[in-house]
């Protein structure tokens, strides 16, 4: 099979993670921080390591700041569930994905919100100029930016919404971007940063993270409250970090296969393996983009995209492309909306969706070869 | 004489010992002592002697407690 659906979930797994989480379960009895006996210090080791790798990664100082969670829809809701309040006005962009728009309608209904999408571009990007004047209007307490879409690949201009953004607390959705492109939040105001650990970082799927800027803390309240094996006599959640944000027996085969994706990262290089993917979209791109009748979205500059391309054949459904792709020719894509309804509004591609064929480091220029051999047999 | 020094999780331990490494001491991991805390956690123990330049090594990272452990009993040094 030629797997083109990176974006969902990258395949296949460095050996090194495979051996991490094995390890993990083979090697270490106990529950980190639960016990004062050897193989629980070596599974809080395990955490620890993990978290100050994850810190260290992403450019973070302090390792508290790092919240291991079960995935980037987990973090979101973290931020979104845990800050906004009742009337709260929140500003998102209309790139955004359902795990942030979802949210935000279920908080809209029971908090009140006033939910306002900022107008992006045909290709995905944020209009910066009507995100200015929308947030000089009336002050947001919080703005949801979707730094890398899953449909397109867009880039979102990070640098220039930092520095728009003024007082409101930001909210970055790195789910497609972590692992793919360099963020440095120790350098950066970004507040909140969640990402997930089975796409670009290599770990294991129900592994995820959010990052929160130190002392934002008490402006969010928990999504869950349990057992932490710190401040145990209390009957209330201990409310330093990461404790206050993580309870209940942590995933940490899952935590040690993100630890060892991002040393395998680290072991390759984040500049290469970003070159190496996006390389094989402008490969595959090159040799379909004369196909007539074939409709390509996402930014026409694709210094500005990541490794995504999402297309369609005129007068052929996506789900049928995809079906053709994966029965004739072996190609693992992914069709339909992509959990993204506002994106593909957006891009004009609502509500059939698009075909969406995304690279990761594991794939050969044969991949994107055969890939674009197919579709243009498909487009015929 | 030993000192003992408590943190409010594994997590913060952890990031302590890492620094008194980082600045070349020897830091024990020890169970917290019951005769000081309910916590079923884990402390560091270090040699008295090197209590002030040990605290300056944690640089901002804040213990809750500082504990002597003596002959006589546990005796609080330092409370947060």
């Amino acid at each position: 099979m030629i797997y083109l659906d990176q974006a969902a979930t990258s395949f296949p797994k460095p050996v090194e993670v495979v051996e991490a989480i094995a390890s993990t379960l083979k090697n270490i009895p106990g529950s980190p921080g639960r016990s004062a006996h050897k193989g629980a210090l070596e599974a809080s080791r395990i955490l620890f390591e993990a978290r100050e790798k994850v810190a260290s990664f992403i450019g973070a100082e302090d390792s508290s700041s790092i919240i291991f969670t079960s995935g980037a829809t987990e973090s979101l809701n973290l931020v979104l569930q845990g800050l906004l309040k009742e009337g709260d006005r929140v500003l998102a962009t209309s790139m955004e994905h359902n795990s942030v728009a979802r949210v935000l309608g279920h908080l809209k209904k029971e908090r009140k919100l006033e939910v306002i999408y900022l107008p992006c571009d045909e290709e995905g990007f944020l209009d910066l100029e009507r995100c200015e004047k929308i947030l000089r209007e009336k002050p947001a307490q919080l703005l949801c930016v979707n730094l890398v879409s899953n449909v397109t690949g867009t880039i979102q201009p990070l640098h220039e919404i930092l520095a728009l953004k003024g007082e409101t607390l930001l909210l970055l959705d790195g789910a497609q971007a972590v692992g793919h492109l360099p963020l440095d939040v120790g350098h950066l105001p970004i507040d909140f940063l969640a990402f997930s650990g089975h796409k670009g970082l290599f770990g294991p799927p129900g592994v995820g993270v959010l990052y929160l800027r130190p002392g934002l803390e008490e402006k969010l309240r928990p999504l869950k409250f349990g057992g932490t094996g710190s401040r145990s006599e209390f009957l209330e959640q201990p409310p330093f970090l990461p404790d206050r944000f993580e309870c209940g027996t942590p995933n940490l085969p899952g935590i040690a296969g993100l630890a060892a994706g991002i040393d395998f990262i680290e072991k390759i290089g984040l500049t290469k393996i970003h070159r190496h993917e996006t390389a094989l979209a402008d490969i595959f791109l090159d040799r379909i983009k004369e196909c007539p009748g074939l409709k390509i979205y996402g930014p026409q500059d694709r210094v500005k995209a990541s490794a995504i391309v999402s297309l369609n054949i005129e007068g052929l459904a996506p789900s049928e492309v995809a079906r053709r792709l994966d029965r004739e020719f072996g190609v693992a894509v992914r069709a339909g909306l992509h959990c993204a309804p506002l994106a593909h509004q957006t891009i004009g591609s609502f509500p059939q969706g698009t075909v969406r064929f995304s690279f990761g480091y594991f794939n050969r220029l044969a991949d994107a070869e055969k890939a674009a051999e197919a579709l243009l047999a498909i487009a015929g | 004489m030993k000192v003992i020094f408590l943190f409010p999780s594994i997590h913060f331990v952890l990031k302590a010992e890492k620094a008194f490494k980082a600045s070349g001491f020897k830091p024990d991991l020890v169970p917290v002592p019951k005769e000081i805390s309910s916590d079923c956690g884990m402390a560091i123990e270090l040699d008295f002697k090197d209590l002030n330049r040990a605290q300056k090594a944690l640089k901002g990272l804040e213990p809750e407690a500082i504990y002597l452990r003596a002959p006589e009993g546990f005796k609080k040094l330092l409370d947060s």
